[in-house]
């Protein structure tokens, strides 16, 4: 197992990513360039956060259009793991890997913070090592409102495509415990297949508990089940 | 961007022929402008903190802002059908934006 970090111009939690996954969890990774065209010797995608081509545009919008999503859409087809973690959730919706869209915040405010999530989902590949307790993840996004049409919603809510909701501390969904105005307080989606994920939270950043907290292990280490 | 598709959105006007229609007074240039709005059932959040700016500078009778923004392309040759192809592509995003095509006089 061997995890492309796809770079972006703009790209900044990318070495966070490679550096969670290489020394917090012991998955072997690499960085790749947005303009690569082949991802041939990686068996996974982790599109990281930023503000790739600086949030020109859309968020996600240029970036979405880059060389290198061509080898994305492959391996979101293949069934191979793609997760994209706040500007990478933004890219694979402006791709059409997933549906909806990202909006500005409802407080029209970056919000920098710990939240707590609540699985919607526990048996995808990305899922299934989640526990059934609000788990502690950092956000920091002003873009981060998940917003779909009825017909997506109720798609997502029926076939348990809702990864992650902004709960409280107690796992109770109340309007304050949503940071961002999210619909449904969607924090994070799957794709039918299950093998993409997009999250506005940063698991990578809680894997090590000198960074305050491990609870992002509890789905990244999905990897570590993937056979290569 | 570059090398998507290639060739799916080659132009056919580009070689040997004149440019179509009218409005070319920009050494030969169409001006269009491209207006990218959020739908009209979609919560603006900075159109309604504008909104209630200007009602605190005493502009009482502003009862809704939506703010969108304004994208002009200046183009050898103008087709229509080929800048809704950029606005579905890559200008607009579906899911939240309408858009509005104007040639520019």
């Amino acid at each position: 197992m061997r995890v492309a970090v796809v770079r972006f111009p703009g790209s900044n939690c990318d070495q966070d990513a490679l550096h969670s996954l290489r020394d917090d969890l012991g998955i072997a990774a690499d960085y790749a360039w947005h303009e690569d065209r082949d991802l041939a010797g990686f068996d996974a995608v982790f599109l990281p956060g930023g503000f790739s081509y600086g949030d020109y545009l859309r968020c996600g919008a240029i970036a979405s259009r880059a060389p290198i999503l061509d080898e994305v859409r492959r391996f979101a087809r293949e069934g191979r793991p793609v997760i994209g973690v706040c500007n990478g959730f933004q890219v694979l919706c402006e791709a059409g890997l997933l549906p909806g869209a990202l909006m500005r915040n409802l407080s029209e405010k970056f919000v920098c913070k710990t939240v707590w999530l609540q699985a919607g989902n526990r048996s995808s590949l990305w899922t299934r090592g989640v526990p059934d307790r609000p788990i502690a993840i950092p956000i920091a996004h002003g873009e981060g409102r998940y917003l779909c049409d009825e017909d997506t919603l109720k798609r997502l809510q029926d076939r348990d495509l809702v990864a992650f909701r902004y709960v409280d501390r107690d796992g109770r969904r109340t309007p304050e415990a949503n940071p961002n105005g999210s619909l449904d307080d969607i924090a994070g989606i799957l794709s039918e297949g299950g093998n993409v994920l997009g999250m506005m939270p940063h698991p990578e950043r809680a894997t090590n508990e000198l960074l305050g907290g491990t609870d992002g292990r509890t789905i990244l280490s999905a990897l570590l089940a993937v056979r290569a | 961007m570059a090398g998507r598709t290639p060739g799916a959105y080659s132009n056919p006007n580009r070689r040997g022929r004149k440019k179509r229609g009218a409005t070319c007074h920009n050494r030969g240039m169409t001006t269009v402008r491209v207006t990218v709005t959020l739908k009209p059932s979609l919560l603006d959040s900075a159109g309604r903190t504008v909104a209630g700016s200007l009602v605190k500078l005493g502009f009482d009778e502003v009862k809704d802002v939506r703010i969108g923004k304004v994208i002009r392309l200046q183009l050898e040759t103008y087709d229509e059908a080929r800048v809704r192809a950029m606005c579905d592509k890559l200008l607009a995003n579906p899911v939240i934006e309408d858009y509005t095509i104007e040639v520019e006089p």
